[in-house]
């Protein structure tokens, strides 16, 4: 470094896909960083794809063909030149077998060490590790071995009655609330753990589950972290992340609003220490279930890598988690004034999941025709798709991120429910008209929701429907403001064809 | 609420937010397509059925139904012809975006025919399991 030879080029391979990938896209834009974009058959022609610098085609639609192939994904750095690897959120970004692939490579792993993800990606290992830093931990049992008899399912059932009821059985390598079953009796236990089982195997490729007593009602709070991997930790502040469905979140904010300073210090400094105890390399977050009082909080998990809802930290705290992540990467550390920043500003966001809410937030896939989204100051679009692309079972539900930033928690709010109502992603279903009445309900205003809130309070709503007699005003406006579709054969085609559908749909 | 027709008004259109007072509320949608197939969002939410023969594939089928409600891969099927279950019983396993949704039986039945094995791919109505009658069963 002493006498500043050329700084080298990098090229980093984004080792995901849709929004995450986008989002990592330009952040290295940003700093001048050249991107390669790996895809699958259903993601050839996706925003991802070819907003990066280059690209390579990974295998069939399928995950496990594509983006959870290390072999294949090394093979793709190869050949395109990368130099680093960001493996974003889901995926591989918490497998250490990957992290040690390429840094086996000599490629630098934008994430924690190998170590580190196995060790706090293991969730039982992670509790004894918090459990030794002084973390406050809910009870929990492991099994053993691998149960697949029934006498073991008794041992799951004595352990389940031991702890007490409701009980959670949790993925070891889980997240997101995949390979996660809430058991309220014995007699459910025998469905959960097969289908928790199944789950995890399929979205972690590890079928370890284990046990946790369920707190509730709980909210769910985490504290951003960033450490250098030499026992220097930052923190960034804190999110509200209880508002889920199935477990996975659906609203986040930062800072958390309506916690008592005492209990928000006691839980950053748990956090420090966890990190500060493993010597954390990287962002990462961890996680904790507040009880209903406020006043005693339970460590729940630590992810070993970038979150989705990272842009609400960002918006209130004035940073950049990708590129703070890429400066620890390189070994510069962390920047001056990054750790006990105070918040310049409230931001919420709102996931863009296409599923229907109505009716148990069934996946609802297909073609795009319109994707419009808002504008305006303090809202920020982090989106995967645009008009045109077709949403695919084979992913995740989410394929975009609403963020909406104000100077105050009430701002964020009435700037985030007014760009909900002037989004369209039609005529998919999407969580958004759910999360518009979250927003506007007295719950969210006085921060009174705890994680099961959507499912118990909110499993009767329905989509807003116009009224019957708003119909034709909605049609005289159409004609009075939308322009016919230029092409002069539009009268002339018959209808009922393919190419009706096809109308009004932008190249 | 009233019988009459309501009164309404066009306050801005800054293409795709319509702003419209009806009735003296003003009311946001988010509106494309073409005069003769317009498309609507209100509230965040597609309006699919404001113009005949407008697309409804986003509308929900019914639930309790033995077709698939979503397009996926079949999972697991847990009945085999013949087998009598009860409504509410789990039939088939189908996931999508990683998540399982059990398909159950909307009544108690027969199985009489399934159509369907683990790993095959489904698209959202496709026939899973054929439910026959038991007669016998009031519950």
């Amino acid at each position: 470094m002493g006498e500043s030879p050329p700084s080298p080029v990098h090229r980093v391979l984004i080792a995901n896909r849709g929004e995450c990938a986008s989002r990592l896209i330009r952040a290295f834009k940003e700093i001048g960083v050249e991107t390669i974009a790996v895809f699958s058959d259903a993601d050839r022609a996706a925003p991802f794809v070819k907003a990066a610098d280059d690209s390579s085609h990974l295998g069939n639609s399928p995950a496990s063909e594509s983006y959870l192939c290390i072999d294949k994904l090394i093979s793709a750095g190869r050949e395109l030149g990368a130099t680093a690897v960001h493996p974003g959120w889901g995926f591989l970004s918490e497998n250490p077998s990957f992290a040690k692939a390429i840094e086996a490579e000599g490629w630098i792993f934008v994430g924690p060490t190998a170590d580190h993800s196995r060790d706090l990606g293991d969730k039982v290992t992670a509790r004894s590790l918090a459990t030794q830093a002084g973390v406050p931990c809910t009870p929990a049992w492991s099994p053993p071995a691998k149960l697949t008899t029934e006498a073991e399912i008794q041992a799951w059932e004595e352990k389940a009655q031991e702890i007490g009821f409701p009980v959670l059985v949790k993925a070891v390598s889980g997240g997101g609330g995949k390979g996660m079953r809430i058991v309220r009796n014995a007699a459910e236990l025998a469905e959960a753990l097969p289908a928790a089982r199944r789950e995890a195997k399929a979205s972690f490729n590890d079928d370890r589950v284990f046990l946790e007593k369920f707190v509730e009602p709980a909210r769910h709070i985490e504290v951003q972290v960033l450490g250098d991997g030499e026992g220097k930790i930052a923190i960034i502040g804190d999110r509200e992340c209880s508002l889920q469905r199935r477990h996975q979140k659906l609203v986040e904010e930062a800072p958390a609003a309506n916690i008592r300073d005492e209990v928000r210090q006691a839980m950053q400094n748990s956090a420090r220490s966890l990190a500060q105890s493993v010597k954390y390399r990287g962002a990462g977050t961890v996680e904790f279930l507040l009880d209903e009082a406020g006043e005693h909080f339970y460590f729940l998990e630590m992810n070993t890598r970038l979150q989705v809802e990272h842009p609400v930290t960002e918006e209130a705290f004035g940073v950049n988690m990708v590129h703070l992540q890429w400066q620890v990467a390189l070994g510069k550390g962390i920047p001056e004034g990054t750790d006990r920043r105070t918040p310049q500003a409230h931001s919420i966001e709102i996931r863009v999941n296409a599923e229907d809410p109505a009716s148990g937030f069934m996946p609802s896939t297909g073609r795009i025709l319109d994707a419009e989204w808002p504008g305006g100051e303090g809202i920020r679009i982090d989106s995967g798709i645009e008009s045109g692309s077709t949403v695919t079972p084979h992913y995740d539900a989410m394929i975009a991120k609403i963020i909406a930033t104000g100077s105050n928690r009430a701002e964020a709010t009435d700037k985030l429910i007014r760009a909900i109502e002037t989004t369209s992603i039609s005529p998919l279903m999407t969580s958004i008209p759910l999360g518009r009445d979250l927003l506007l309900s007295d719950a969210f205003e006085s921060c009174r929701f705890f994680t099961r809130s959507i499912e118990n309070e909110w499993a009767d709503w329905s989509m807003p429907q116009v009224p019957e007699e708003w119909k034709g005003i909605l049609s005289a406006c159409a004609g009075k403001v939308l322009t016919p579709p230029r092409s002069g054969k539009g009268k002339a085609r018959p209808r009922g064809t393919c190419w009706d559908r096809l109308e009004g749909v932008r190249p | 609420m009233s019988s009459a027709a309501p009164h309404w008004e066009i306050i801005d259109w800054s293409a795709p937010v319509l702003t419209v007072s009806i009735d003296g509320e003003t009311q946001r949608f988010v509106l494309t397509g073409s005069p003769r197939r317009p498309r609507w969002s209100w509230q965040g939410a597609y309006q699919s059925a404001l113009q005949p023969g407008a697309d409804t594939s986003g509308q929900p089928v019914s639930s309790g139904s033995t077709i698939s409600p979503m397009p996926g891969t079949v999972l697991e099927v847990k009945v085999k012809t013949g087998d009598s279950v009860t409504a509410g019983q789990t039939l088939v396993i189908v996931e999508a975006m990683k998540m399982e949704i059990p398909v159950k039986a909307p009544t108690a039945g027969i199985i009489s025919n399934v159509e369907v094995t683990a790993g095959d791919t489904v698209a959202r109505g496709d026939h899973l399991v054929t439910l026959g009658n038991e007669d016998s069963d009031e519950s």
